[in-house]
């Protein structure tokens, strides 16, 4: 196994698990900028995480919170696009797997996508 | 700041465990978070599972682009998977989780000594042979699912487990890679470094589903999950550039290390203890 292990010398030639890595790299580079920003203005402003809790998510006051450049606010938003990284993921596969008329694996991926979508909604239905 | 850089560390260790397992590393997060900070069980789920998320985007990255990461095989198994984890939160009420959690432990157990001796040598059916053979849908897909010096088998199995792993995640509340791993490596013929890139890849999916749950009931706190996240960017991203030059034998070790210890927690789950906090993602 260790020897002329095809897996050693590999690079993915799929257009599509390209594309995916490149939403990936840099889907995680942004996350990583915007927490780190947030992670030092928390810092800044002199806060103890877990000693002093942090805001809850409010959608509506995102945009006046990164305006004015509050930890809460930037770091929101690193989290939201983390939580939405793989979804966008799944998302995108979707749509390189139609492209490349790969009908069966572009199913598998909006399957992925409904069952996703559905238990989300009764999860949040259930409260 | 202390508390930053013990936090941005913990999620640097669950990171790069995770990335090298293809675990979600909430093995180590979540007693870190409940034992060592004080945190509630419910914040520190989902501050893990952010850092989760985390670590599958950042492996992930890494592991698609080496080739390791299988994309098309994830995706089969990861549809299977989200079933089982509806199935899963419908059933919750319907089955003991004690008698559960004994099932499990003892699945566990035999996986690790299966683990221990290495992939079974199945029926490996290349695409070539399949030209004489019968030609129904799943061979088909099979036969698409393949990678460098591997081709896919025995898929109907590997689903009906991912389905087990899916239940097992929404039932017991941990991560479905201790599950998955072994299915793609021991039962499908896939590569141990394969099934632990691809398992990386997939559970990114399943932990989203939840954390959004846990972001809308207003459980995660953002001053908390920002270095636990960088952190677990760091581990992730180094783990799974240096992964290739682990050994395949003490990637294994780690694994049956780790089937060890989640075998021993269900076990006392089913007797009614507890060992540590225990162990989502």
């Amino acid at each position: 196994m260790s020897h002329a292990n095809p897996l050693d010398a590999f690079d993915s030639g799929d257009p599509v698990e390209r594309r995916v890595a490149g939403l990936l790299a840099r889907g995680t580079l942004i996350v990583l900028a915007l927490v780190v920003l947030g992670t030092i203005l928390t810092v800044l402003a002199g806060i103890t995480p877990i000693r002093q809790p942090g805001p809850r998510l409010e959608v509506g006051s995102l945009a006046a919170e990164l305006a004015g450049l509050r930890p809460g606010g930037i770091l929101w938003l690193g989290l939201l696009l983390t939580v939405a990284l793989p979804t966008g993921r799944v998302l995108v596969s979707l749509v390189g797997f139609a492209r490349a008329r790969d009908r069966r694996s572009a199913l598998v991926a909006a399957a992925v996508l409904g069952v996703l979508g559905l238990s989300l909604t009764l999860a949040l239905a259930s409260g | 700041m202390e508390t930053i850089l013990l936090l941005a560390g913990g999620g640097a260790v669950a990171g790069a465990f995770g990335a090298l397992l293809g675990l979600g590393g909430g093995v180590l997060m979540v007693p870190l978070l409940t034992l060592g900070f004080g945190l509630p069980f419910r914040e520190a789920v989902a501050i893990s599972l952010m850092s989760v998320i985390t670590t599958s985007s950042a492996g992930a990255a890494v592991y698609l682009r080496r080739g390791l990461a299988n994309l098309r095989l994830g995706m089969t198994l990861e549809l299977a998977t989200a079933i089982g984890g509806l199935a899963g939160g419908f059933a919750a009420f319907l089955l003991s989780e004690r008698l559960l959690a004994a099932a499990f432990s003892l699945l566990l157990a035999y996986t690790a000594f299966s683990m221990l001796r290495g992939p079974g040598e199945g029926p490996e059916r290349h695409p070539e042979s399949r030209a004489h053979g019968e030609h129904d849908a799943v061979e088909a897909h099979e036969s698409t699912l393949g990678g460098p010096g591997y081709s896919v088998r025995n898929l109907p199995l590997g689903m009906g487990l991912s389905v087990v792993a899916g239940v097992i995640s929404a039932l017991l509340g941990i991560g479905g890679g201790t599950v998955k791993v072994p299915a793609m490596h021991l039962v499908m013929g896939v590569p141990l470094r394969v099934a632990v890139a691809t398992s990386g890849l997939m559970i990114g999916v399943t932990a989203s589903a939840s954390a959004i749950v846990y972001l809308v009931r207003g459980t995660v706190d953002p001053y908390v999950a920002g270095p636990v996240v960088v952190g677990s960017f760091l581990g992730a991203s180094g783990a799974s550039h240096l992964s290739h030059r682990v050994p395949v034998d003490v990637l294994r070790l780690l694994f049956v290390v780790v089937l060890g210890y989640v075998a021993v927690e269900m076990a006392a789950r089913a007797l009614g203890l507890r060992i540590l906090a225990a162990t989502p993602a």
